[in-house]
């Protein structure tokens, strides 16, 4: 049974996948937050993300307000991100690998939330957190031009991408968090296209659209979220 | 970029102005639906939503909006990440695409001091 039963169109089994995927991953600790942390993280960001940004906090939450803020940002305004927020939140005494968890788990959330939406469906509801410890894997970074060090090409990248070779940096963003890069591959690789056909641009991976269809809801998107990149 | 490279590809003339002006259209009928459902799938007006939702149906088919939801969540990700982490566009993007972000007036947004510093 599909995961969106309420959805106005039939649901693909690979998209299907992915997102239970998606909600078990949210479920589970992570790299730097707990589960119940990250469960927080989900909970703010999706209560801001549909409500517009307006400023109000629905519900209290075990986050400090600082990760509230950020996360709510992040979420609702992301055209407003700049240099000081990060710099902001390490100042209030986050980690870079909490930062970008933090980052990955609330876009990762508005990803499920606007999909729902475009279908007709329903919001997901989360998973209870499963107990355990987060994992504190930490690969080897370089400064490669973002605010984070990110893991470049090379043989230590294939635990990380799955590849050695050269990745766009929309896929080593997250990388100082392997786990969170692995999921946003992973939902690349449904949600738009594999990576080896990225240059090839008369190829859509999306049934129903051209390629060219495809790359004007991916502009108008990223137009709306002030997204240079 | 990307979308001027597919649509050259695939013989379509385009406004790109468009995707960052909705006063003009896009130059093709479902071009200027899918920008429609952008707005209204990351906006607030469900009556919208839904009205946009039954073109795409009646126009495009059921496949269509379904993966116009796809992509339209994947770049809503994708976006607050770049936003997020401060990541530069790749350099030789920034050269090859300077005229299309002086048509498009995409050095004005906020994150593309993280690429042109």
């Amino acid at each position: 049974m599909t995961f969106y039963p309420d959805a106005l169109v039939p649901i693909d089994a690979a998209t299907d996948g992915l997102h239970r995927e998606e909600l078990a991953h949210f479920a589970a600790p992570g790299t730097w937050l707990s589960a119940e942390e990250r469960l927080a993280t989900l909970q703010a960001a999706r209560s801001a993300n549909s409500r517009g940004g307006d400023g109000r906090r629905a519900e209290a939450s075990i986050l400090p307000d600082d990760s509230l803020r950020l996360i709510e940002k992040v979420a609702a305004t992301p055209r407003l991100l700049s240099r000081d927020d990060f710099a902001r939140a390490l100042d209030a005494g986050m980690t870079a690998g909490e930062y970008v968890e933090t980052i990955s788990l609330v876009s990762r959330v508005v990803n499920l939330d606007v999909f729902a939406r475009g279908i007709g469906a329903r919001a997901l509801e989360f998973m209870a957190p499963v107990e355990g410890d987060p994992s504190c894997e930490s690969p080897p970074a370089v400064a490669e031009g973002a605010w984070l060090p990110s893991v470049p090409a090379g043989p230590q990248a294939r635990q990380v991408y799955g590849s050695a070779g050269p990745q766009p940096f929309i896929y080593r963003a997250l990388s100082l968090v392997p786990e969170e890069t692995r999921r946003c591959i992973a939902g690349g690789n449904v949600q738009y296209l594999p990576l080896d056909k990225f240059m090839d641009f008369s190829y859509s991976h999306q049934p129903g659209l051209s390629r060219v269809q495809v790359e004007i809801v991916a502009a108008r998107i990223s137009a709306l979220n002030d997204c240079f990149y | 970029m990307v979308l001027r490279a597919s649509a050259e590809i695939s013989g379509k003339e385009l406004n790109l102005r468009a995707i960052v002006d909705r006063d003009v259209s896009i130059g093709d009928a479902s071009g200027d639906l899918l920008l429609a459902f952008a707005d209204a799938v990351v906006g607030t007006d469900n009556a919208a939503l839904a009205a946009i939702q039954q073109r795409v149906l009646d126009t495009l088919g059921a496949e269509a909006l379904r993966s116009a939801a796809a992509v339209g969540a994947n770049f809503s990700r994708n976006d607050r990440i770049a936003n997020g982490i401060g990541i530069p566009l790749e350099r030789e993007f920034v050269t090859q695409g300077a005229d299309l972000r002086a048509l498009l007036d995409l050095d004005r947004f906020l994150s593309a001091r993280n690429s042109l510093g």
